[in-house]
């Protein structure tokens, strides 16, 4: 129509803001691709695709962890030290192939339930004790580090049971030169269910709500203590579960893993679009966000960059895409405005309630 | 006219409430470790807080503003190593000291255009800055830990080592109290700081500007401004903080400043800094960061290994975080009455 055409540059940024993430991912593949091609290289094969996506898999896990968290307004710092306490803790029922150990799902139910039981703290220290929750959890992310060091000491919990080790680096099937890998199974049957979680139930809308505007939330009758309190549950318990599977894939436990884990998370988490104020964003662009850092860490290996230049690269990406998508989603948000008037809009905020 | 001017306003629950947590702690740790209380460890413990008393007051300016700077730590790595590399390719010291703190300031300047232009949210801009300033200290060094040769190019910096005042009362080496000159310095600073902030409009303008920033904006204060020139003294603050490690350690590694920030967010917290802005007290901060080190420093000679140190102080933070809102909800309660 042409009454519509003014319209059409609006749409095409609407669109962009939906894929932010994708359109970054294409920018970070064509620039690896090029630059690979300049030394003679061919850098999208299939086998380093798969590896890329093998690495993304724990990313994608806690930044999903993350997601859940910033969704609601908030933010998870404890994650890492959650991922060391809850498998040093419990770690040493993992360990050897004897036929007189308990099975490998017990010991995982009890990391997991750990996890959660941490979480319901951080969830209660952010609700009841009103505290902020980067101090909530950085207290929890400070005790937990500390619990893992008293639990172990120097040690390493090493030589783990190799069935619970499939869970972390098994082979489903080869499709060519790509490698299906357990753990991307696993992500993909958790992007599923967290992504059902979010936008078909109405536990999922009353997050957005709650994370978009946690007064009006209120005072429209959802109980935001409680929808706060479960997703720091989730939230932390879906971190321990990474802790899992990240040992699972180096066959050890130990009280000083991934202390970078909650910063990786939240990059994850941003550069997937989704906004720190809260209340914004597709959990799929966790994933797309978790494949564009694995991609950046594989492409400057290919291109040998230091690793002390991988840091700059990743803080000054960090800042690039946020701003970015903190643009779009601007825009996007005055075009809702606007675009609601005319035809209703399937997309977050007319389906909140 | 203020009402709390003058010996008739003042009460004690005007007081930044960390000065309550940190004498609590201070008692119990006196009691209760035996070498705590002598003039050896309390001045060990002034040398070790001043550095993060630095960064909690540059925290702090940033916070009260509604922002929050994570690079603190990061900048500090990275005018530690520019001051080390430049002492040792024998560049006079007060050059050196200006370079780094011309560093620290633009990196405050970097993040401030950050925050206020291309509108990205403080604790992102400044986390990912953070990357960039370690990633910065880590090449120049070469990941290595720089020493540089004393010479007349850097005299002043073993006469900042020393001490001002030494008194021994007794023969060992615990019962000598000292002040530092580094101790001097942090006071000197801190001093200058909080002289802008209460004299100068800085501090009313850091209030307004975090408390609600479009109406700070339309009472005609140039928020983006001074916004920036808070990250600018925040930054400068860092490279200060490096200066004092420097000297102290007589040497420069590329992480020492790994990890700082956090801290100095603790000590900001515990002393009242709200981290939605617009609320919080300078002194505040001061007293946080002793609290913190009290806590460290007794449980050291306790002899309780870190591993425990670290589930205390996120106990103390917790304990802290409630005291504050306590003190919140009494004072509420007070004005509702009144």
């Amino acid at each position: 129509m042409p009454a519509q055409t003014p319209d059409f540059s609006k749409r095409l940024v609407k669109t962009a803001t939906d894929f932010s993430s994708l359109l970054i991912l294409a920018v970070v593949f064509i620039f690896f691709e090029t630059a690979n091609a300049i030394n003679g290289d061919h850098y999208l094969t299939l086998s380093n695709l798969s590896v890329i996506l093998n690495q993304a898999c724990f990313l994608t896990i806690i930044g999903i962890a993350q997601a859940l968290a910033i969704l609601t307004g908030g933010l998870n710092l404890s994650i890492g030290s959650v991922m060391a306490f809850t498998t040093v803790m419990w770690g040493r029922m993992l360990v050897g192939n004897s036929p007189d150990n308990v099975h490998f799902l017990f010991p995982m139910m009890l990391v997991v339930g750990t996890g959660m039981l941490i979480g319901l703290v951080n969830g209660l220290l952010i609700t009841k004790l009103k505290m902020p929750p980067f101090i909530a959890t950085f207290a929890t992310m400070f005790a937990c580090r500390g619990m893992a060091w008293l639990a172990l000491g120097k040690k390493v919990i090493y030589n783990l049971n190799s069935d619970f080790r499939y869970l972390g680096t098994g082979v489903v099937d080869r499709l060519g030169a790509f490698t299906v890998t357990v753990p991307m199974i696993t992500v993909l049957i958790l992007l599923l269910g967290v992504s059902f979680l979010l936008t078909r139930t109405s536990f999922g809308r009353r997050i957005y709500f709650t994370g978009a505007n946690p007064v009006a939330a209120r005072f429209s009758g959802i109980p935001t203590d409680r929808i706060i309190i479960w997703v720091y549950v989730l939230s932390t318990g879906l971190a321990a579960f990474a802790g899992l599977l990240y040992g699972a894939r180096l066959n050890s436990f130990e009280p000083g893993m991934a202390t970078h884990a909650p910063f990786e998370a939240i990059t994850v988490a941003l550069i997937g679009g989704i906004a720190i104020t809260g209340g914004f964003g597709n959990i799929w662009g966790v994933l797309c966000g978790s494949i564009i850092v694995s991609t950046i860490y594989n492409g400057m290996n290919s291109l040998s960059v230091a690793s002390e230049l991988q840091t700059l690269v990743m803080g000054a990406l960090i800042i690039f895409a946020v701003a970015f998508n903190q643009f779009l989603i601007k825009e996007n948000m005055e075009l809702r405005n606007e675009l609601d008037d005319t035809a209703p809009q399937r997309d977050t905020f007319s389906r909140t309630i | 006219m203020r009402a709390g001017s003058g010996l008739a306003g003042w009460r004690l629950s005007h007081l930044p409430h960390s000065i309550f947590a940190f004498f609590l702690v201070f008692l119990l740790a006196s009691l209760w470790v035996p070498r705590f209380f002598s003039p050896g460890n309390l001045s060990t413990l002034l040398l070790q807080a001043s550095i993060l008393i630095i960064l909690s007051i540059g925290m702090s300016l940033v916070l009260i503003a509604g922002g929050i700077d994570l690079s603190m730590g990061g900048v500090l790595s990275m005018c530690g190593v520019i001051m080390a590399l430049c002492l040792r390719d024998g560049v006079h010291v007060f050059a050196a000291i200006l370079i780094g703190l011309a560093s620290g300031g633009l990196f405050g300047l970097l993040n401030g255009l950050c925050v206020t232009r291309m509108k990205v949210p403080a604790f992102i801009a400044t986390f990912g800055s953070m990357g960039i300033a370690q990633s910065i200290a880590n090449t120049l060094s070469g990941k290595r830990t720089i020493y540089w040769e004393s010479g007349s190019h850097s005299s002043v910096l073993d006469f900042l080592g020393g001490n001002i005042i030494r008194v021994e009362f007794g023969p060992e080496a615990s019962m000598t109290f000292y002040i530092p000159f580094l101790v001097l310095l942090t006071v000197v600073v801190v001093g200058c700081i909080i002289f802008l902030f209460k004299k100068t409009v800085l501090g009313s303008y850091a209030f307004a500007i975090g408390e609600n920033e479009e109406t700070a904006r339309l009472c005609g204060i140039a928020t983006r401004r001074w916004t920036i020139l808070l990250y600018m003294i925040s930054g400068m603050l860092a490279s200060l903080a490096a200066l004092l490690v420097l000297i102290r350690t007589n040497s420069m590694q590329p992480t020492s400043g790994d990890g700082l920030e956090f801290q100095a967010v603790v000590a900001a917290v515990l002393g009242g800094n709200a981290l939605e802005g617009g609320k919080g007290s300078l002194y505040g901060a001061i007293f946080g960061a002793l609290t913190l080190y009290v806590v460290r420093n007794s449980l050291t000679l306790k002899g309780i290994d870190t591993s425990t140190t670290m589930i205390v102080i996120g106990a103390v933070l917790v304990g802290g975080m409630v005291l504050n809102e306590l003190a919140a909800r009494h004072e509420r309660g007070l004005s509702r009455k009144g």
